[in-house]
């Protein structure tokens, strides 16, 4: 057998003596109960074989070299200048996208137009708006990268079907280009979320479409910047998808936080009925944006906003429900400034047994307003995402 | 599993140290217990299972070597096999056959859908070994049934082999702790582990997407690129795999047979399979080729008859559908021709073997292709895209970025099937101090690797082996 030098020997042992110590200094045997618990569990079959990495994921969960070992990935991705991280595509200005599927659009379609049916039969006014991803052009992401991606195409093509149905359809892509905007500036570079001021632009068009479609007279100048105070944080947290491919690889992100400068006055529920009173700031969730956390564990900042049932004391008329997604973290606090009455609901939170439609008329909603992120849309075809149930409006 | 974090992590420290603090009576046995530990991880329903066919394999083999009685043997041997044989053949082969068989609108596919036992292939082939070593009385057995135990149950060894002889695990030397063994062990389980992660599981993500295009819109050159990855992610999967047991089977102190020797270097297809999972062909070979006759038959065509049935089983031991079928019976072609023509022996230019060479390796691609494609169709219209070209314009654009984006790692692969290293190695140790830089530059090369690797874990950038469901 061929004898190893001394400098392999070494670092053979020293390999084997930080795993060990590494064990010992973090417990890890403590993980010999859950072990032999795995051991003796039954019943394993495909569909849970994923529950197989369960005690890697758990492990790993606590795993104290995790983050540094992000940080070398994102150190060797960029030195190799990777632009593709599981699964997501990183542009040259260090932004995290992605591309989706192409999807019929029928099954999204045919509950819309549905539902849109039954709320106009019971004198309900709907309203869908789309919401755009961080890229508004899939041939510019096919050119850039290479890969297939519908996501824009998709929403074209629903949003196309329902209008020709008659459907009022606000599709944020368009009020985007016809104000100029960057896309680029309205996304967090390393989150799939949009920023707090393109939470607020969006608000504004919304109350601009609950206006045009439905009938509302909201003072849409109460959506003005100007009237906003901004707080802002520098390199200060890290989105979700940031996470996964570094901090070294993308870079800390900016996060700014508005709260009207103008007196707010709303009554918070809880379900359906009023818990307390409190102004916008009730809304703000300012212990999120501490810079001082962990940048890969905490919160990720986009949740510094919390979406309330509310009631804005200051606005005479509306009561809308909002069938929204994370998005509307960012929305639907500003959207609630210019309505009296405002619910929201996430349907991926929601069971199958919840019956929306029974709701809606139970609560006397007069407007149901439908704002999807275009990611939405094609989400029904994969039985196993967490969106599968967003356009199921039964 | 053994790339996994919990595994570096918790199992593996976790089991140097009881192995190698227990007294030496007592680490055999702790072996069996660990081994089995580590298949309830990996496959919990099935440890029992397991544990009652590791059993009951060394109660037949033990019954086989005490009894001088030649047709008690040849019963026992029978039974053993037929046992172990009945076993693999139902839960690898039981849904297939039934799924071909049935209505394709009456398929039960939750059945389909039943985990196969953790390397059921591989513990199989083994318990044969041992009970055909033992037959033959080529087995030179230890005086304690708990060695023939871990032989058979050897976690190192059970999810994908390599198919190691019950001679291999030397006998005696696991009483004391052999420091070079060890280290060499470690290095050798670094070097597998990124093997597998930085080369093998980065070419993954091109043959995942390339082999997913629906044929339609699959062009030629990603065809060719998702293609020529996959010869090298199964090469650097497998291998690295294999390094990674062979290192953990000499951290415990034993010894384990080479699993690989730069396959992509052989000079014809015959000869490749000298290099590549070579303990599956010396079994082929051993167990089922040479009791059939070998070559030493009277006549030509018995030969090719015994050809034909190693090559079919070695097909249907991959997988119990038709483009393995098809795979194995094409090594099969391929080496009848070599055999009849005498290439490319009979090729006396330089020249006329680099291309021979370069040829051989075209046709492995093609039977990789087949390999590794959902079903027979796909591989065949996979491989007349490779061939006559077509497919979606704009997916052209595609192979060029997937080159750029992996092309260091495509480099480094290729580069790596070569044996570079060795060369190195025998032009600097000519020199005492070239040598020892050598060796330093070796020793932190593969360190740094290592990180880099579980970084790559950590990051979620992990995936099966690709010869974990054989």
């Amino acid at each position: 057998m061929e004898q190893k030098s001394l400098v392999k020997r070494i670092i053979a042992y020293a390999v084997v003596i930080l795993l060990i110590a590494n064990f010992i200094m973090h417990a890890s045997f403590s993980e010999i109960d859950s072990m032999l618990q795995y051991v003796g569990a039954k019943g394993m079959r495909q569909e849970e074989a994923d529950e197989a990495d369960a005690l890697d994921a758990s492990y790993l969960e606590q795993f104290r070299l995790k983050q540094r070992l992000i940080d070398v990935n994102g150190y060797l991705t960029k030195l190799l200048g990777k632009r593709e991280v599981m699964g997501m595509y990183i542009t040259d200005d260090a932004r995290i996208l992605t591309a989706y599927d192409e999807t019929s659009t029928d099954y999204e379609y045919e509950q819309t137009v549905d539902f849109y049916a039954f709320l106009k039969a019971n004198d309900i006014r709907f309203l869908y708006v789309n919401e755009p991803i961080k890229y508004l052009d899939d041939a510019a992401f096919m050119e850039s990268f290479g890969a297939e991606t519908y996501s824009n195409q998709n929403a074209d093509l629903l949003l196309m079907r329902l209008r020709d149905a008659d459907v009022p359809v606000l599709d944020l892509r368009e009020e985007l280009l016809a104000d100029g905007k960057d896309i680029g500036e309205m996304f967090y570079r390393t989150d799939h979320h949009w920023n707090v001021p393109a939470g607020l632009w969006a608000s504004k068009q919304m109350a601009e479409g609950l206006n045009t479609y439905c009938g509302y007279d909201i003072d849409v100048s109460i959506y003005e910047p100007s009237n906003y105070e901004v707080t802002t944080y520098e390199d200060c947290w890290l989105g979700e998808q940031g996470r996964k491919v570094g901090r070294t690889r993308v870079g800390l992100e900016d996060y700014q936080m508005l709260a009207p400068k103008f007196a707010t006055d709303f009554s918070f529920k809880s379900g359906t009925q009023v818990a307390y009173q409190g102004t916008f700031d009730a809304f703000l969730r300012p212990e999120v944006c501490n810079a001082e956390n962990d940048i890969y564990e905490s919160e990720s900042w986009h949740y510094a906003y919390s979406r309330i049932n509310c009631i804005n004391n200051q606005a005479d008329s509306g009561k809308v429900l909002f069938l929204c997604d994370s998005y509307d973290q960012v929305t639907e606090p500003f959207l609630a400034l210019g309505v009296h009455e405002m619910d929201s609901v996430i349907l991926r939170d929601c069971g199958d047994e919840f019956p929306l439609r029974d709701y809606i008329l139970e609560q006397g909603y007069d407007t149901v307003l439908v704002a999807y992120t275009q990611f939405m849309i094609g989400a029904h075809d994969d039985a196993t995402s967490s969106n599968y149930r967003m356009f199921t409006f039964e | 599993m053994i790339t996994s974090i919990y595994f570096l992590f918790v199992f593996l420290p976790l089991a140097l140290c009881i192995y190698h603090l227990a007294a030496a009576n007592y680490k055999e046995y702790i072996l069996v217990v660990l081994s089995f530990v580590f298949y309830g991880l990996g496959c919990p329903d099935y440890v029992l299972l397991f544990a009652g066919a590791t059993f009951a394999t060394v109660c037949i083999g033990r019954m086989m070597h005490r009894t001088t009685d030649k047709r008690m043997r040849c019963l026992l041997l029978i039974v053993g096999i037929a046992s172990n044989l009945g076993l693999l053949l139902y839960y690898k082969y039981k849904d297939p056959v039934v799924a071909a068989f049935s209505n394709s609108a009456q398929k039960d596919t939750a059945a389909i859908q039943i985990v196969l036992p953790l390397g059921i292939s591989f513990f199989t082939f083994k318990a044969v070994s041992y009970l055909a070593d033992i037959y033959t009385q080529k087995a030179i057995l230890s005086e304690r049934i708990v060695s023939d135990m871990v032989y058979l149950s050897f976690f190192a060894q059970i999810q994908s082999g390599p198919l190691a002889r019950y001679n291999d695990m030397r006998q005696g030397e696991r009483c004391s702790f052999d420091g070079t063994l060890f280290a060499n062990g470690v290095f050798r389980f670094l070097i597998g582990f990124s093997k597998k992660i930085l080369l093998a599981n980065m070419l993954f993500h091109i043959t995942r997407e390339v082999f997913a295009l629906p044929i339609d819109k699959l062009p030629m050159n990603l065809a060719w690129l998702g293609a020529i990855c996959f010869s090298l992610q199964l090469y650097f999967d497998f291998a690295g795999y294999s390094d990674m047991a062979i290192g953990l089977t000499e951290m415990f102190g034993y010894h384990c047979r080479e699993n690989f020797n730069y396959p992509y270097m052989t000079e014809s297809v015959t000869k490749f399979w000298r290099r590549w999972h070579i303990s599956l062909s010396e079994w082929f070979r051993d167990y089922v080729y040479i009791p059939l006759g070998g070559s030493r038959t009277k006549r030509n065509v018995q030969v090719y008859f015994n050809l034909l049935i190693v090559w079919l089983l070695t097909g249907i031991w991959h997988g119990a559908s038709m483009q393995f079928v098809v795979w194995g019976l094409g090594y099969f072609a391929a080496i009848c021709l070599e055999r009849l023509t005498g290439l490319p022996s009979r090729i006396t230019s330089k020249s006329g073997k680099f291309v021979y060479r370069i040829l051989t390796l075209f046709y492995i691609n093609f039977l990789w292709v087949l390999f590794n494609s959902p079903n027979l169709t796909y591989g065949l219209q996979f491989i007349g895209r490779m061939i006559a070209g077509g497919g979606h314009q704009a997916l052209h654009l595609r192979a060029g970025i997937l080159l750029s984006e992996y092309g260091i790692f495509i480099a480094a692969a290729i580069l790596f099937c070569f044996p570079v290293v060795p060369k190195c190695e025998k032009i600097m140790k000519r020199d005492r101090i070239a040598g020892a830089i050598f060796d330093i530059i070796e020793a932190l090369v593969v360190l740094l690797a290592f990180v880099l690797s579980l970084s790559f874990v950590v990051a979620g950038q992990n995936n099966p082996f690709a010869y974990a469901n054989f």
